[in-house]
C-alpha cells in the first residue's frame, strides 16, 4: 500500500476512533455530570469529526475512481477500444501514483506496452492482408487480361479460375464457371479428355488443336501443366493455357506455299528451255525458220525466268528494308509503251487482244525507270494471266493536270476479283483461290507493285473489279510540271528503307 | 496407212508446241486442244490412240478430263498420259481413281515422253488402264 493511502487510512481510522470517543463521552455525559458547556463543545467536535471523515472518504473515492478510469483508459488506448466509457488516450501518466502505488503503475505500463505491441502487430497484419489482397487482385487482373486463355482446375477437376479469354472461347460467364466440373465447361470432348487427369501427371503436356471461335476456326497451342500449392496431397491442380497460333501457322503455311509457288514458277520457263534445247541437240529441227523460232521461244523463257528472279529478289530487298532507288524525270508513256510492246507476243500466244491508248511522251514523272517498268509490267502480265483466250486487255493513260497526276490503267475482260478477295489482294503471298488453277504465281507481284508505286514513288494504286467481268488496276503518279532542263545533276540516287 | 493419232491437251502454248513438234517428227498425227473441255470434244470426234494432257488447265483440269473420258464408252480405253508439275502428290488419285495410265512430271524431256508413249502404245490395250509408276 502506498504511504499516502496508508496515511489516509490512519487518518480515517483516527477520525473514526475520535468520533467513537467523543460520541461515547457525549452519551455518558449526563450520567457523569458533564458540564453543559463541555457537552456543547463535544457535539460541535463530533460534527466536525464526522464532516472531516465524510470529506476524506469522498476525496479518497474520487481519487480511486480517477485512477481506475485512468487504468481503463490506458488499457483501452492500448487495445484501441473504449473500455467502460473511459477516456481514450488517458495513459499511465494520468494515474495518481499516490493512490495506486508505483508497482501498479509499472505493471500497467508493461500491460499498456504489450497491448500496444499487440495492436501494432495487428495493424501490420491488417496492412499485410491488404497488400496481399491487392496483389491477388492485381494478379487476377493480369491473368484475366491475358490474351491467351487460362483455365485452372483443382484435384477434383473443378474450375478454380478462368480468365476472360478462356471464358469467351468456351462461351462461359467467368463467375458461373468457377467450381463447375471441367467436363461441364469444355464442350469439346477431345480437348476435355486431353485436359482430364493432368493434375496427376509428373510433367505438363502440349497439343495443337483447332477450335471453333467467334471469327471462324482457330488453331490453338494447348499446354496443360500440373501444380501443387504445397499445402498437402489434396492441393494439386492443373493450369491450362490456350495460345492462339492461327496467325503463326498461316504465316508458316504461306511461306511454304511461297517456296512451292516460286519453285513452280521457276520450273515452268526452265522446263520450256530444257525441252527446246533437247530437241535442238537431238537434231529434230532441220528447218532454219523453225530453229530460229525455237531460239526465240528459249530467249523469251530466259527473259521470263530473269523477270521472275528479279521479282523475288526485289521482294527480298524490300523485306530486308533496303532498296536502291535512282529517280529522274522520265516520260511515263515511254515506259508503258515499252512494256506493252514486250508483252505483245505473250498476248498473241494467249489469244488475247492487247490494246493501248497512251499519252504523248511529254508527260513526265519523277521515277526510277527500271522500278516503274517492273510495276507496269506486273500489271499488264497479271491482266494477261487472268484473262481467258478471246478476251482483251487495254492499257490506257490519263492526265489530270489540275491535280498534277498522271494515271496508267490496265483493264481486262478477265475473271475479276470478289470484294472479299480485293481487300487481301496486296497481302504478301495472297493468291485468289479460284484463280489458282488459271495461272501460276508467287503472290508477290502486286505486293511489289504497291511498294514501288506507293512507298518509293509517292503514288497510289487502286483496283476496281467485277467478278466474272474483269478488273481495272490503276496507278497514279505525281506529274513533273517542268521537265526542262533535265540534267544529270537532277538525277538523285538514294537508298531508302521501307517501313 | 494412216499415222497413229495423238491428242495433246495443254493450255501453255510452248509445251503444246514442243510435244506436237516431237511427236510429228516421230511420225504421229497430232491434234491440239487448249483445255479439258475442248479435249473431250476432240477426243470424241477424232478417237486418238493416245492422249497427253496437262493437269493444271482452265475450264476442265486434266484429272476431271480423264474421269469423263473413262466414263464414256468410246473413249474409256484410250491410254492417257498426265503431265503435271505437282509431282507425285496427285499420283494415287490420278492413277487409282481418275484412270490415268501414267504420270509424267513437268518439266519433262520430250525424248523420254515419246519413249513412254511408244511403250504405252505397244502394250495390249487391257493392260493400259492399270497403274504404272513412272
Amino acid at each position: 500500500m502506498t504511504p499516502l493511502a496508508r496515511r489516509w487510512q490512519l487518518i480515517l481510522a483516527g477520525l473514526l476512533v475520535a468520533i467513537a470517543v467523543v460520541g461515547g463521552v457525549l452519551l455518558a455525559g449526563p450520567a457523569v455530570g458533564l458540564p453543559v458547556r463541555a457537552v456543547a463543545c463535544g457535539r460541535v467536535l463530533l460534527v466536525l469529526l464526522i464532516a472531516a471523515t465524510a470529506v476524506l472518504t469522498m476525496r479518497l473515492r474520487a481519487a480511486l475512481k480517477r485512477s481506475f478510469a485512468a487504468i481503463a483508459g490506458a488499457l483501452g488506448a492500448a487495445a484501441g477500444q473504449d473500455f467502460c466509457g473511459a477516456t481514450p488516450g488517458a495513459g499511465a501518466t494520468d494515474l495518481d501514483r499516490r493512490i495506486v502505488g508505483p508497482e501498479i503503475v509499472d505493471h500497467l505500463a508493461a500491460i499498456t506496452e504489450n497491448m500496444a505491441a499487440l495492436s501494432r502487430q495487428r495493424d501490420e497484419q491488417k496492412l499485410a492482408a491488404r497488400v496481399a489482397q491487392k496483389r491477388a487482385r492485381h494478379l487476377e487482373a493480369v491473368l484475366r487480361g491475358l490474351p491467351d486463355a487460362v483455365l485452372v482446375t483443382d484435384g477434383m477437376e473443378r474450375v478454380v479460375m478462368i480468365n476472360d479469354a478462356a471464358a469467351r472461347l468456351f462461351h462461359l460467364p467467368p463467375e458461373d464457371a468457377v467450381a463447375r466440373p471441367l467436363v461441364d465447361c469444355i464442350p469439346d470432348r477431345t480437348l476435355c479428355n486431353f485436359l482430364r487427369g493432368a493434375h496427376n501427371l509428373p510433367v505438363g503436356k502440349e497439343i495443337e488443336y483447332s477450335l471453333a471461335a467467334q471469327d471462324g476456326k482457330r488453331v490453338f497451342s494447348v499446354t496443360v501443366s500440373p501444380f501443387a500449392d504445397g499445402s498437402g496431397e489434396n492441393a494439386r491442380g492443373a493450369v491450362t493455357l490456350l495460345r492462339d497460333v492461327t496467325r503463326e501457322r498461316a504465316a508458316a503455311r504461306m511461306k511454304t506455299e511461297f517456296v512451292v509457288n516460286a519453285s513452280h514458277e521457276l520450273r515452268a520457263p526452265l522446263g520450256g528451255i530444257k525441252a527446246y534445247l533437247e530437241m535442238l541437240m537431238d537434231g529434230e529441227v532441220q528447218n532454219e525458220q523453225t530453229r530460229e523460232r525455237f531460239y526465240q521461244v528459249m530467249q523469251g523463257e530466259v527473259e521470263r525466268l530473269g523477270d521472275l528472279v528479279e521479282n523475288i529478289l526485289n521482294i527480298a530487298r524490300i523485306e530486308a528494308g533496303i532498296v536502291k532507288v535512282s529517280k529522274e524525270p522520265v516520260p511515263l508513256s515511254g515506259i508503258v509503251q515499252e512494256v506493252v510492246e514486250s508483252m505483245r507476243p505473250h498476248a498473241a500466244a494467249a489469244g488475247i487482244a492487247l490494246n493501248d491508248e497512251l499519252l504523248p511522251v511529254f508527260f513526265h514523272v519523277y521515277a526510277d525507270k527500271e522500278m516503274m517498268r517492273r510495276a507496269v509490267l506486273n500489271l499488264v502480265s497479271n491482266a494477261l494471266k487472268y484473262t481467258p483466250r478471246g478476251g482483251s486487255v487495254l492499257v490506257h493513260m490519263h492526265v489530270d493536270e489540275a491535280a498534277g497526276e498522271v494515271t496508267v490503267g490496265v483493264s481486262d475482260t478477265g475473271v475479276g476479283i470478289s470484294e472479299q478477295d480485293l481487300s487481301r489482294l496486296f497481302q504478301k503471298f495472297f493468291r485468289v483461290e479460284s484463280s489458282r488453277k488459271m495461272a501460276s504465281g508467287t503472290g508477290l507481284g502486286l505486293v511489289l507493285v504497291k511498294e514501288i508505286i506507293e512507298n518509293l514513288h509517292g503514288g497510289r494504286i487502286f483496283v476496281t473489279s467485277t467478278l466474272g467481268k474483269g478488273s481495272i488496276f490503276s496507278i497514279a503518279l505525281p506529274l513533273v510540271r517542268d521537265t526542262q532542263p533535265v540534267g544529270a545533276s537532277e538525277r538523285t540516287e538514294s537508298t531508302r528503307s521501307i517501313p | 496407212m494412216t499415222n497413229t493419232k495423238v491428242l495433246v491437251v495443254e493450255d501453255e502454248v510452248q509445251y503444246a508446241d514442243v510435244v506436237a513438234f516431237k511427236f510429228r517428227n516421230a511420225g504421229f498425227d497430232v491434234v491440239i486442244a487448249r483445255d479439258g473441255q475442248e479435249g473431250l470434244d476432240v477426243a470424241l470426234a477424232e478417237k486418238p490412240a493416245l492422249i497427253i494432257s496437262d493437269y493444271q488447265m482452265p475450264v476442265l483440269d486434266g484429272m476431271e478430263f480423264c474421269r469423263r473420258l473413262r466414263a464414256h464408252p468410246q473413249t474409256a480405253a484410250i491410254p492417257f498420259i498426265l503431265l503435271t508439275a505437282h509431282g507425285l502428290d496427285i499420283e494415287d488419285a490420278a492413277v487409282g481413281e481418275a484412270g490415268v495410265s501414267i504420270i509424267v512430271g513437268k518439266p519433262f524431256s520430250p525424248r523420254e515422253l515419246l519413249a513412254k508413249a511408244n511403250e504405252l502404245l505397244n502394250r495390249p490395250r487391257h493392260a493400259v488402264a492399270h497403274s504404272e509408276r513412272t
